[in-house]
């Protein structure tokens, strides 16, 4: 079973924070899983950035 | 690639605050995030209750050129479910949370047993539980994958799960302790409730726990980011504790304790 993790607007938005917990769940587990919600496109534009500088090449 | 996205419309939180989601609007969105979005991680814009209008939206995305990821609402007729498994191998259930947790277990039972399994028990495709709460519905059915907001709800309210233990090993595959840590609670000095009123030895378990999570008890009391991470961590367990998919589904007792 693929756990994806939803909600927690505060972390999702702040750069440093979501990076914080994928890197603490990282430490536990292969991938970070995360539900996102079109319906909120402001909210989960940060992870999308983060998502895309990976495909990128970066961290 | 570490990182693994789904995307949903939105549809329930936009039913709640009444406003519409334009469905040329959603697919405009996807196609502009295709990279981030391939094929089969993002759902088709449902709507809620309404299983004919989730599936004349279905075919439009696809004849769009997406393939979405099909959402079944628990409890809208049958005849959609059997319709988007015909068309796909991936399939979402929703509006699972919103029923009473009885009334769930005996629809996610009937559904699993009549459509979503094999004769020998098997899934017949990859399944998404959609919005899950409970532990014990996210650990009965074999889920290809689900999504919860549960490791975020429990710290708001000042919570911590911390599992129990069996030969000195933490177990992930049963209702775990739910302990209201929070100095703020209402709670306190609820007897098996709070962490202040449980037996010492257990207190001390918890606090093993917490701490082989790399927290204090202090921090989890009182910092709702540190009780976001030890719940996220928990349900990380929980999933690593799952057997590999598919596994057989096997009739339960319907009397277990749900959380």
């Amino acid at each position: 079973m693929k756990l994806y993790l939803a909600g927690n607007f505060p972390v999702m938005k702040d750069p440093v924070k979501e990076r914080d917990f994928r890197d603490t769940a990282l430490g536990e587990t292969d991938e970070w899983r995360r539900l996102l919600s079109y319906f909120y496109p402001k909210d989960i534009q940060t992870v999308i950035d983060m998502r895309r500088e990976e495909i990128n090449g970066g961290k | 690639m570490t990182t693994n996205l789904l995307l949903d419309s939105g549809a329930y939180s936009a039913k709640t605050q009444m406003k519409k989601l334009d469905i040329d609007d959603y697919i405009q969105y996807i196609n502009n995030n295709l990279d981030v979005f391939p094929t089969y991680s993002y759902f088709n814009l449902d709507v809620i209750g309404d299983g004919d209008k989730s599936y004349q939206n279905y075919l439009y995305m696809k004849m769009k050129g997406l393939y979405p990821i099909p959402v079944w609402h628990a409890e809208t007729q049958t005849q959609f479910l059997e319709l988007y498994l015909k068309q796909t191998d991936y399939i979402a259930i929703g509006a699972i949370s919103v029923m009473s947790n009885q009334r769930t277990i005996s629809s996610l039972d009937h559904v699993w047993e009549t459509f979503l399994t094999e004769s020998n028990g098997m899934p017949v495709c990859k399944v998404h539980g959609f919005g899950l709460t409970s532990l014990f519905i996210m650990t009965r059915y074999p889920w290809y994958s689900v999504d919860s907001t549960s490791w975020v709800q429990f710290g708001r309210y000042g919570v911590i799960l911390v599992p129990h233990t069996r030969s000195g090993d933490w177990v992930y595959n049963e209702n775990p302790h739910i302990v209201t840590v929070s100095s703020k609670s209402p709670r306190k000095g609820l007897r098996g409730k709070h962490f202040d009123t449980f037996p010492e030895v257990v207190k001390l378990k918890m606090i093993q726990y917490i701490e082989s999570r790399g927290f204090t008890l202090e921090e989890v009391a009182n910092n709702h980011l540190a009780r976001d991470k030890i719940n996220m961590l928990y349900y990380i367990s929980v999933e690593a504790s799952m057997p590999d998919w598919p596994w057989k589904l096997v009739p339960k007792s319907k009397t277990e304790d749900v959380i």
